[in-house]
C-alpha cells in the first residue's frame, strides 16, 4: 500500500476535494481506495464525509422562475437586420402597398397637375421686380 | 484553467447568441441559468436578490456575446461573472452595516425557510452561516461541481486558497450540522 496513503491524507483529500472519488487527485485515488477497502477506520472516515455531502445535498434551492426566464430572453440580441429587411419594414410601417402606394401615387398626381395648370403669371409677376433690383446696380450701365 | 476554451461546448453558442440568433440565446439560458441562480441563492441567502444577480449576469453574456472571444471557458467567465456581482451585494450591504450579511437575509426567506422541510433550512443555516468566501467555495465545488482550478479561477485565488477556504468550510459545516450527520448516518 502507498505510505502516503493513510488516514490523515485521506481526510485532508477530503476536506479539499469532497466525499465523490471521482473528483480525488488523480495520482491518489486508487491508493485511497484501497486504504478505505482495507482499514474500517479509513472506511469510517470516508463514511462520514459522505454523510456530510448527502446532507447538504438536502438543501435544494428554489429554481428560478419563468418570468425570470422569459425577462432574460426579452433582452438577449435581436437578429441583424439587412438593409432591404429594414426598408420593408419601414413601408410595411406606413402601411404597405394598401395605404402608402395610394397615398404616392396621389401626392405624385397632384404635384404633376400643378406644374401643368398652376399659373404661370404668378412666376413671371417677379421678374420685372428683379430686373429693378438690377437696374439699380452701377456696375450695369446699360440699364 | 485545465479545461481550454477549445473544448467548451459553450463557445459557439455564445458566439450564435452574440448574432441574434433566439435559439441559442435560449439554450444559454436553459443551460446556465440555474446554476447562476443557485449559486447566487447560497451566497446571498435570499432568492430575490438571487434574481437581480441571475438577470445582470446575462445582461453582461448578451452585451459581450457579439465580441466574445473564447480566451477562458464561458462557464467559467459567466460564473466569475455571477460572483463578482455577488460580492458587490454582500458589500453593499456591509456598507449598509446590514447585520444580516452573514446570515439567511430578510424576513420573508426566513419565513419561507419555515415552510421547508427542517433539515433543508438546518443545512441552508448552517451553509448561510459560512463566512462569504467559504460560501462561494463551497457552492462552487460542492453545488455546481466545478473542479477546484476552474472554482480557483471563478474567485481569481489560487488552488491552494480554493483547497483551504474549502476544508475550512466543510469542518464547519460537519460540526453545525453533527446531529444531522450522525442522524443521517443511523437512517441510511
Amino acid at each position: 500500500m502507498d505510505p502516503q496513503a493513510n488516514i490523515d491524507r485521506l481526510r485532508d483529500v477530503l476536506e479539499r476535494h469532497g466525499a465523490d472519488a471521482a473528483r480525488w487527485p488523480d495520482g491518489e485515488r486508487a491508493a485511497l481506495l484501497a486504504l478505505v477497502s482495507a482499514s474500517p477506520d479509513a472506511a469510517a472516515v470516508l463514511d462520514d464525509a459522505r454523510r456530510l455531502a448527502r446532507v447538504l445535498d438536502d438543501d435544494a434551492m428554489a429554481a428560478p422562475s419563468t418570468a425570470l426566464r422569459r425577462a432574460i430572453l426579452a433582452r438577449a440580441p435581436q437578429p441583424r437586420r439587412s438593409f432591404a429587411a429594414a426598408l420593408a419594414e419601414f413601408w410595411a410601417a406606413l402601411g404597405g402597398a394598401r395605404i402608402a402606394a395610394p397615398a404616392f401615387a396621389l401626392a405624385l398626381a397632384f404635384g404633376a397637375a400643378l406644374g401643368v395648370y398652376g399659373d404661370p403669371a404668378v412666376a413671371d409677376d417677379e421678374q420685372p421686380d428683379l430686373v429693378d433690383v438690377a437696374q439699380l446696380a452701377t456696375d450695369y450701365p446699360d440699364f | 484553467m485545465t479545461t481550454t476554451a477549445r473544448d467548451d461546448p459553450d463557445a459557439e453558442l455564445v458566439l450564435r447568441a452574440g448574432a441574434g440568433d433566439q435559439a441559442a440565446c435560449s439554450q444559454l439560458v436553459d443551460r446556465w441559468l440555474a446554476p447562476v441562480h443557485r449559486l447566487a441563492q447560497r451566497v446571498l441567502g435570499n432568492a430575490a436578490d438571487a434574481d437581480e444577480v441571475a438577470q445582470d449576469t446575462f445582461l453582461r453574456v448578451w452585451e459581450h456575446a457579439s465580441r466574445w472571444k473564447p480566451d477562458a471557458k464561458f462557464s467559467t467567465w459567466l460564473f466569475r461573472v455571477a460572483h463578482n456581482l455577488c460580492m458587490d451585494r454582500l458589500r453593499a450591504r456591509r456598507r449598509g452595516d446590514d447585520t444580516l450579511l452573514d446570515t439567511l437575509g430578510d424576513e420573508t426567506t426566513v419565513a419561507r425557510e419555515a415552510e421547508r422541510a427542517a433539515t433543508a433550512a438546518s443545512v441552508r443555516e448552517a451553509v448561510a452561516a459560512l463566512p462569504a468566501r467559504q460560501r462561494m467555495a463551497l457552492s462552487l465545488c460542492h453545488f455546481e461541481e466545478l473542479g477546484n482550478i476552474e472554482a480557483a479561477g471563478v474567485m481569481d485565488i489560487s488552488v491552494e486558497a480554493l483547497e483551504s477556504l474549502l476544508g475550512r468550510a466543510r469542518r464547519a459545516l460537519r460540526s453545525s450540522l453533527a446531529t444531522l450527520v450522525d442522524e443521517a448516518d443511523a437512517a441510511r
